[in-house]
């Protein structure tokens, strides 16, 4: 539980968001600006599922680093460990590729389902 | 802003020329675009431009400088393609570099010529418009027309792919975040390279549904020549097939407006040149990689405070869509393989 009062971070994002379709966009004449709006409350979208997901996101991620490998330093540093094995070729035999991948697509999915779901269930 | 447009006119024309109208027009992420209306005196002859301008910071390493866009510009025109024609010669206004060019009335937001009934026709004679144009584009002599010491070209020995792979893994570089998934799809890139192109052709380096303006039925123009170079062909006519570029019409593959055989057949017959689909296949891929590096790019532009904007800076979270794509594409062609 958060030490703040209601509204709950969740809930100021949504207020936000729900402010700028409502009134900033729909209230907006210039195409530019409207447009930019849209894109702000998209954006505040994109927050509100992050701030849903990051806990089990990140429990994940930190299960496969674990199965490829890599257990020392935070998720930053091991995501880097093997960006950096990749590209040098360590993955190269077609079972590491395989598992990589395989990690790749897992975390690829869970970054559009924060980002863009639409687009996921487009497949 | 007016008065620096005001001035360059009037020295250009050797007249008084005053601004009636300057705004700045929708779209753009990387550069902006201008209305012009302009009166010349004496006369009261009207100039109908469009200015091009340079924004805080470079879009990619791939970036041309206005002055060079200019030339490119100017030689497509000459070349029959249909493009704005570039007037005067390269500005600075404001101090950002610009250049002026003729006013094209057309539609160019890719989700309306995708979708809206409004174009239904123009659909149809798109695939054989912009074939006829990319063909155009390719066939233009760049050594002839000056452009071959002003544009980026593969160096002796090096294919125009593996250099375009080489400046990928750069840009991912100077984003400074790991990408596990777009590191895989390069490296399957590097790994299953395709034989080379004989010959390289002026390339635009950005031609797709969104870069073109469509009027009444008709191709209109070309624009947006900021990623011109020497290189292989079948980069651009891979790139119209890139997901991103079908703006949701998922189901026609080459811009949302044609499915890709007609695209590259109609390229094919326009061209002469017969087409690798594998080829093709893998520069999609490339495409998606090199789209998915530049939404991060832009988003950098925004974080770094050289160009603050909410728009580049959800580009950064669009990145995904395209390494999605990306994986996609290569799990279909055998992944590991």
């Amino acid at each position: 539980m958060s030490v703040h009062d209601r509204p709950t971070l969740a809930e100021l994002l949504a207020a936000v968001r729900a402010y700028i379709t409502g009134e900033v966009a729909a209230k907006n004449d210039d195409r530019r600006a409207r447009f930019r709006a849209l894109i702000a409350a998209n954006v505040l979208a994109i927050a509100e599922r992050e701030l849903a997901n990051a806990p089990e996101d990140a429990r994940v991620e930190n299960e496969w680093l674990r199965a490829l490998g890599y257990t020392a330093g935070d998720a930053e540093a091991r995501r880097r460990q093997l960006a950096s094995e990749i590209r040098a070729g360590a993955y190269d035999a077609p079972d590491r590729f395989a598992l990589a991948f395989a990690y790749a697509q897992e975390i690829v999915a869970r970054k559009l389902a924060v980002a863009n779901p639409k687009y996921l269930a487009r497949g | 802003m007016r008065d620096d447009v005001e001035r360059f006119l009037s020295e250009q024309t050797g007249r008084s020329v005053r601004v009636t109208e300057l705004r700045q027009l929708a779209g753009g992420a990387s550069q902006e675009a201008w209305l012009v209306d302009a009166i010349v005196e004496p006369g009261a002859e009207r100039l109908d431009l469009v200015m091009r301008r340079d924004m805080g910071g470079v879009l990619t390493f791939a970036t041309l400088p206005r002055s060079t866009e200019f030339a490119v510009l100017g030689a497509a025109y000459a070349g029959g393609v249909p493009v704005p024609q570039p007037y005067f010669e390269p500005a600075s206004i404001a101090g950002k570099a610009a250049f002026f060019m003729q006013r094209v009335a057309g539609e160019a937001v890719g989700r309306r010529l995708v979708a809206d009934p409004a174009f239904a026709a123009a659909r149809a004679a798109l695939p054989e418009a912009l074939a006829n144009a990319l063909a155009a584009i390719h066939r233009i002599d760049y050594r002839a027309a000056g452009l071959e010491e002003l544009l980026p070209n593969p160096r002796d020995g090096e294919s125009a792919i593996a250099r375009e792979l080489e400046r990928l893994h750069r840009e991912l570089d100077s984003v400074d975040e790991p990408h596990p998934a777009l590191e895989l799809a390069l490296r399957w890139l590097v790994r299953n390279e395709p034989p080379r192109e004989a010959g390289t052709t002026l390339v635009h380096g950005d031609f797709r549904i969104g870069n073109v303006l469509v009027e009444g039925d008709a191709l209109a123009a070309v624009l947006d020549w900021e990623f011109a170079h020497i290189g292989d062909p079948d980069i651009d006519v891979a790139w119209l097939c890139v997901r991103a570029w079908r703006f949701g019409n998922d189901a026609l593959e080459a811009g949302g407006i044609a499915e890709r055989e007609t695209w590259l057949r109609a390229y094919e017959r326009a061209s002469g040149r017969s087409v690798d689909r594998e080829r093709i296949a893998y520069l999609e891929i490339a495409g998606n990689v090199r789209w998915a590096v530049g939404a991060l790019m832009q988003a950098r532009r925004h974080l770094s405070g050289i160009e603050p904007s909410i728009e580049l800076a959800s580009l950064g979270r669009v990145s995904a869509e395209m390494e999605h794509e990306a994986l996609r594409l290569i799990a279909a062609r055998g992944g590991c393989a």
